[in-house]
């Protein structure tokens, strides 16, 4: 999904680059309300953790294997602006380093991974959570599912809004493996949150970005 | 060799940084094939000017190079046009038209140009200063330490999962064949989950032996120098040829 340098326009590129910068500015701003000087490290960690994550391979079947994203995962555990962060500073190192997704797409790429499928994952999340201290089977799965697709979208859209192709024809396959892969990251987010649950259960209730004194608010 | 790369290291990381950008923008903004294999000779020339073996790059490209080769056989089938050949798979067909060739060999060179350049950049500037390039371009500090962070923490953490999957493999657990394998699922899942847990905790140590080693979340920014004609002259050349560049592809010499 990592969109490479050359396939948008120059006017897509701006307008989501803009985007981007609007919500890396906003939530740096709502993370250093919320966060603990000293928890600053453990964005790092998670950012490591989900980059690590990645390299785990799951079986899917017929040969193939597919692994965790992570945008909806650090959504749950971190809070939508922490994660966008996170997810931001992933995207750097895969695109300045590793070549995966281009430098001026980076844009692009953070409004697509680090806002939309972030956003969108977490407030669908939201909808199906009934108390601070459980979590929904069937919310995690719905939201891992929403954030994948989202993110398929708002990149499908813009490769048509950059007169690359028609939507009509980007649009289907896309949608479809997305679907896939998006109930493949629900199922295994769904996994990891429950037994994250089970062992440490004071996790989910955001305690990483919760300044002392506000926990459990 | 060594002697040359030292002669190129010291340019400012901010300007190099800023000479890449320009160039990858030339880049995307090229429309001619000839053009765009002219710019990967410069990018190889550069390399080879500052001294980088290529296995190297070879194999740092290695991580980027199969999603590539799969956009270039993807794309030729997504692009309206007229059709050079069609294949058939089960009761649908996919044509390949000759637009979408074009199209797809060009975001393909394009691609690989970036790549490069971004390699070439972060395998000569440390990752200490390109973080003060990046600085210097108004990317906010929080991010920037998360970045570093991350950098820090990701060898730890792999190794806690190579670990976690040695000692699997030593129990004699076996992967599933399919997403229906529940078994499986839950295995990897919690041994996700364990190394988590792990992570957690041992960031929280490493933060305090570094606040006990005085570390205080200042910015690791120090002031760099004036700016000399050769850290600018990069930059300069960059833009210069990327302008030269974007000229004869809109017919400026022909």
């Amino acid at each position: 999904m990592h969109i490479p340098d050359g396939l948008l326009s120059l006017p897509t590129l701006a307008v989501t680059g803009a985007a981007s910068v609007g919500g890396i500015g906003t939530a740096v701003k709502k993370t250093k309300e919320q966060l603990d000087d000293h928890k600053i490290p453990l964005l790092g960690v998670m950012g490591a953790f989900i980059f690590a994550a990645q390299m785990i391979n799951f079986p899917v079947g017929m040969g193939t294997s597919g692994h965790l994203i992570g945008a909806f995962f650090a959504s749950i555990l971190l809070g939508p602006w922490a994660s966008a962060l996170v997810l931001s500073a992933i995207l750097i190192i895969q695109s300045f380093f590793f070549g995966d997704g281009g430098v001026l797409a980076l844009g692009a790429n953070i409004f697509n991974m680090a806002v939309i499928a972030n956003f969108s994952g977490y407030y669908l999340y939201q909808l199906f959570k009934r108390n601070e201290r459980g979590y929904s089977s069937s919310g995690i799965v719905a939201g891992g599912c929403i954030s994948v697709v989202a993110a398929a979208l708002a990149a499908a859209v813009e490769i048509f809004l950059s007169r690359r192709s028609e939507l009509m024809i980007v649009l289907p396959p896309m949608l479809f493996w997305h679907i896939i892969i998006g109930i493949g990251e629900g199922l295994i987010t769904l996994f990891l949150i429950s037994y994250i649950a089970k062992v440490r259960s004071d996790l989910l209730l955001q305690p990483v970005v919760n300044k002392e004194g506000h926990h459990g608010k | 060799m060594i002697l040359l790369r030292d002669s190129v290291k010291p340019v400012d990381a901010t300007m190099k940084l800023i000479a890449s950008l320009i160039f990858v923008l030339g880049v995307i903004l090229i429309n001619r094939l000839s053009l765009l294999f002219l710019c990967i000779g410069v990018v190889l020339c550069c390399i080879l000017f500052m001294g980088l073996p290529i296995g190297i790059m070879l194999r740092r490209l290695r991580t980027a190079l199969p999603f590539l080769c799969f956009m270039l056989l993807i794309v030729p089938f997504q692009i309206p046009g007229k059709p050079l050949f069609s294949i058939h798979i089960g009761f649908t067909s996919l044509i390949a038209t000759e637009q979408g060739v074009l199209f797809s060999l060009m975001l393909w060179l394009k691609s690989l140009n970036s790549i490069m350049i971004l390699l070439l950049l972060t395998e000569t500037t440390p990752l200490k200063e390109l973080q003060q390039a990046l600085y210097t371009l108004r990317v906010p500090d929080l991010l920037l330490q998360i970045i570093s962070f991350t950098f820090r923490y990701f060898t730890i953490i792999h190794q806690e999962f190579l670990r976690i999957d040695r000692a699997q493999r030593a129990r004699g657990f076996q992967k599933g064949k399919s997403l229906m394998n529940t078994y499986t699922l839950k295995i990897i899942a919690q041994s996700i989950g364990h190394v988590f847990f792990r992570a957690l905790d041992r960031s929280e140590r490493i933060y305090w032996s570094m606040a006990a080693r005085g570390y205080n979340r200042t910015p690791m920014i120090k002031k760099t120098g004036p700016l000399c004609y050769r850290d600018c002259s990069v930059a300069l050349a960059s833009f210069c040829f990327t302008c030269f560049m974007i000229w004869i592809d809109k017919g400026g010499i022909l």
